[in-house]
């Protein structure tokens, strides 16, 4: 016969407000079954779960129940005491008494009935419960990092310095991120390459880290501690082991006229190419689809001219299998371009762009080296109007969130611009300056104060061209609402920061949820901000919401730390609520009937094929279903799916759901 | 008929089968299956228009599997039944040769199951006259009408479980009618427990069912339980697009999911 105790927490006044908490305990007592029951003010305090350990020997209770607050919340906390206590810590059940009671309830006799309801359908479980031992799955010590930016190069330099093995998988040829696309950084202004490269190198140079640029993530499959990747390394045409990155095939290729994306489009790369001068690794590819050879079949220069003999026209992609535990997507963001915006002119106007292709105009590295020049005619503008918001907060163009690095990006802009042309005039159009961390403030303050950097508090409703100027039209917003009109050389949007084109397919390989926007969405917005609904794969940077750099890295060893926990132990340790296949005696070994329709119900891939045989012979007697219980996430789809009730969620077993529902219908009035 | 005994002798005589399932005649008018263990015994074996048993549901039964290689006298309902099982993984633990008697009286022997699956994508039978015309009548009822003659129906139900025995697609070892922790159908003969029965029944076959129509001819009380299963058919291939024992790669609406999916059925 069970013994089992009822504990009746008060949550402070969360539940005692509108819960008369001591008749549920004195009901509670009365139950079939029911033991021991009380109540009191803080369940989870020390001295309460020392009340619950007590109860459990005093009266040989073999199961508890605790009326209090979410299992989310604290059915850990009160399974530890219940093993503290001497029971099995899965016959320790939460009756969720406040988020299903007294948070939706007035205080009423209704609310304290409700709460009882909920006591007996759990006291009813408890008695159906059965002992369940945690999982122990191994752990495969190799990380992935996905995304080679500065989010993924942070995170595998601290997984990797802590010992571990990293595989880092980079899309485009070189590592580096938009980071070794910036000029200088706020708001120290330091040179972005010159606190980037080092680290890019040793990133290659690590023993620990094993980096495959120009590579996708084909497919994820299997879990925690035991993924199983495919990587697309795609055809470089580049023998990597011969090239010496000397460059003659880049001064050679006759194919010059392809728009830069390392230069945001402000110059011309090759068709052979490496993206800039610090790329790691130095080494280039060919870009087919631009490819005089690949298109026409004719051409071969780099071919003829390379000294190493290391062009390969015959490379094909190569899928490799790599095995890992746990997974760090880093895969960045993307911006709106000027196209976005039919206000603007539609990117129609040369002299009107984004702020990355500001960033590539002010950076030594640049297609101007480091001058300001005006795209559309190389004249060095007098005049700037840096638009802050472009896109950003705008429900109308669909994007309500703000982009975070704009208000700071658009001062150091007009600074940059200001330190490099005392006399120029730079005019920023803003809604609200967002300048909220270490220095930030100071950094717009001292843009405003000692640059002279002309702030209008106002949004800019039209741009269009007049006589080779930019006439920008807009209102000011602090002077009564005042027209304002600039005749300006150059306008830069601070366009919105967006997730990447194909995220949305990324996150569906990786089996991770995302938001609206396609951004990756956390396990928890306060309290797991770095790891995402699927155990094992953690966020880092502006895959997850428009960041900063000091965010991005923060995050990224965030993350890298997490991953670092997870590798600390050889074995992992995982809830037993899982799915299982029942087995009975021989001739009938298991109820299944083998008919495997439901390993295509499965969302994880859990369910296999099982042969079971005959020990001596090896023959094989019955065919079954198997749920691996490291994959199974215990969500309970082939268990409402098997027709003959074949396969059972430990923890929430038929027979423990329908004793819930008896206790419901069949109450005493 | 001696084109088909002849061939089935062929077949005993080079050791492709050790068991014949096919018909005989009875001193009904239909004729009755039989199982053929020796050559001795093939003189019975026949095949008329009025074989209408379903075969392939003693390719179930452990005594039959024993017999390890089994030929199979198959009518189109069968050849279904065997595709939908293949799909369904049953016949890893027999060699069977399976054999059918088209229009033009040829004797067909398959090589294989992808054989079977063309002839039945060939031949696939349309639903019976009868059975849709009873069915468009039940529809054509008001929604209280048809629960009161389904009720009706079911109530007049001994529970004998022919229905089940009889079924191709019915082979689970332990039936959910008989899972009894917890219990979750009535398993004594009164209304709520039939109808749970026969709801339940429906249910498992929606999208297995090959429409042999066994269950209902089988029904020692009359009830046309097929009807149910017909119906599940003709719904799921009009929101689906799915057929029964068509596919060998099994294309089974209820577990699998294709974006492009009507989803009417939800309001």
């Amino acid at each position: 016969m069970a013994r089992i105790g009822v504990f009746i927490c008060h949550c402070g006044e969360n539940i005692s407000a509108t819960v008369d908490v001591a008749k549920v305990a004195e009901e509670a007592a009365k139950m079939p079954g029911v033991a021991y029951a009380m109540d009191y003010k803080y369940m989870c305090s020390d001295p309460g779960q020392t009340k619950i350990i007590e109860a459990i020997k005093e009266h040989k209770l073999t199961g508890i129940v605790v009326g209090a607050c979410s299992p989310r919340m604290h059915e850990a906390t009160f399974r530890k005491a219940a093993e503290k206590g001497g029971i099995n810590p899965f016959l320790c059940e939460i009756a969720n008494l406040r988020e299903q009671v007294s948070w939706v309830h007035p205080r009423t006799e209704a609310t304290t009935r409700k709460a009882i309801d909920i006591v007996r359908t759990i006291v009813n479980k408890v008695s159906k419960d059965t002992p369940l031992f945690p999982i122990k799955v191994p752990v495969t010590k190799t990380a992935l990092v996905i995304g080679g930016g500065i989010a993924g190069i942070q995170a595998a330099l601290d997984i990797a310095n802590a010992g571990h093995q990293v595989i880092m998988v980079e899309k485009s040829p070189s590592i580096g991120g938009h980071m070794s696309q910036l000029s200088e950084t706020f708001p120290t202004l330091d040179c972005s390459q010159c606190i980037l490269t080092p680290r890019m190198v040793e990133v290659a140079q690590h023993p620990n880290i094993t980096l495959h640029t120009f590579a996708e993530v084909e497919s994820v499959s299997g879990f925690v501690g035991n993924f199983d990747v495919k990587v697309r390394l795609k055809a470089r045409s580049v023998d990597m082991s011969k090239c010496t990155g000397c460059g003659t095939c880049w001064q050679k290729c006759p194919s010059k006229k392809i728009p830069d994306e390392f230069n945001a489009g402000l110059s011309y790369r090759t068709a052979i190419y490496s993206p800039f001068p610090q790329a790691v690794p130095n080494k280039p590819v060919i870009d087919r689809a631009n490819c005089n050879y690949f298109q026409k079949g004719k051409c071969g220069i780099c071919k003829k001219v390379c000294p190493a003999g290391a062009i390969d026209y015959e490379m094909e992609d190569e899928i490799i299998d790599i095995k890992v535990g746990a997974i760090v997507t880093a895969t960045g963001f993307d911006i709106k371009h000027t196209d976005f915006f039919p206000e603007y002119g539609y990117g129609e106007f040369k002299d009107v762009i984004d702020g990355l292709q500001f960033e590539r105009l002010a950076s030594a590295s640049g297609p101007t080296s480091g001058e300001i020049r005006r795209p559309s005619d190389g004249k060095i503008p007098e005049k700037i109007v840096f638009l802050a918001c472009s896109g950003s907060r705008d429900k109308a163009k669909g994007i309500e969130y703000c982009s975070k690095i704009c208000c700071m990006y658009t001062a150091k802009h007009a600074m940059l611009y200001k330190h490099k042309h005392h006399e120029g005039n730079a005019y920023v159009f803003y809604m609200d300056i967002r300048s909220a961390g270490k220095n930030y403030d100071e950094f717009v303050r001292r843009a405003i104060e000692e640059d002279d950097v002309h702030y209008i508090r106002g949004r800019v409703s039209r741009i269009y061209e007049k006589d080779g100027k930019l006439i920008v039209k807009g209102v000011d917003t602090l002077m009564n609402a005042e027209p304002v009109e600039i005749e300006a050389d150059m306008v830069v949007l601070a366009t919105a920061v967006v997730a990447n084109p194909d995220a949305e397919s990324v996150a569906q390989k990786m089996h991770i949820s995302y938001d609206k926007h396609h951004f990756f969405a956390e396990a928890h917005p306060k309290l797991r901000p770095v790891e995402t609904n699927t155990a094992g794969i953690m966020l880092a940077g502006a895959c997850q919401t428009a960041k900063d750099i000091p965010d991005t890295v923060s995050q990224a060893s965030a993350a890298a730390s997490k991953i670092m926990g997870l590798f600390s132990s050889d074995e992992m340790t995982r809830e037993p609520v899982v799915a299982v296949v029942n087995r009975c005696m021989p001739p009938l070994f298991t109820t299944c009937t083998g008919c495997l329709l439901c390993l295509e119900v499965c969302p994880y891939h859990a369910i296999e094929r099982e042969e079971i045989k005959d020990r001596r012979t090896g023959e094989i007697l019955k065919v079954a279903a198997k749920v691996n219980a490291g994959l199974c996430q215990g969500c309970g789809t082939c268990v409402a799916f098997c027709r003959n009730k074949s396969i059972d969620l430990q923890g929430f077993s038929n027979q423990q759901m329908l004793s819930e529902v008896v206790a419901l219908l069949n109450k005493p009035f | 008929m001696k084109l088909l005994q002849n061939k089935v002798a062929e077949l005993f005589e080079n050791g492709t089968i050790n068991l014949m399932i096919g018909f005989k005649e009875a001193l009904t008018k239909q004729p009755v299956p039989c199982f053929i263990e020796k050559a001795s015994e093939i003189e019975q074996l026949i095949y008329t228009k009025d074989c209408k048993n379903n075969l392939s549901v003693y390719l179930h039964k452990p005594e039959v599997k024993q017999a390890g290689k089994i030929g199979i006298l198959a009518n189109i309902a069968t050849l279904r039944a065997l595709v939908q099982l293949t799909s369904e993984n049953q016949f890893w633990d027999i060699e069977k040769t399976v054999l059918t008697v088209n229009d033009k009286e040829e004797v067909i022997v398959f090589s294989d199951m992808e054989e079977v699956e063309a002839y039945v994508q060939a031949n696939f039978p349309e639903f019976s006259e009868e059975d849709l015309k009873l069915l468009d009548y039940l529809e054509s009822l008001s929604r209280e009408d048809r629960w009161k003659y389904w009720t009706e129906q079911f109530s007049a139900c001994i529970k004998c479980y022919a229905c089940r025995a009889v079924c191709p697609m019915c082979y689970c070892p332990q039936c959910t009618v008989e899972c009894n922790q917890p219990q979750w159908i009535k398993t004594s003969a009164q209304t709520t427990g039939n109808l749970e029965w026969h709801i339940m029944r429906a249910m498992h076959l929606a999208g297995r069912c090959i429409n042999c129509g066994e269950c209902g001819r089988i029904c020692p009380v009359g009830i046309p339980v097929h009807l149910l299963t017909v119906k599940m058919n003709q719904d799921l291939f009009k929101e689906f697009g799915t057929k029964s024992g068509f596919a060998l790669k099994g294309d089974y609406a209820l577990n699998s999911f294709k974006p492009d999916d009507k989803e009417g059925f939800i309001k």
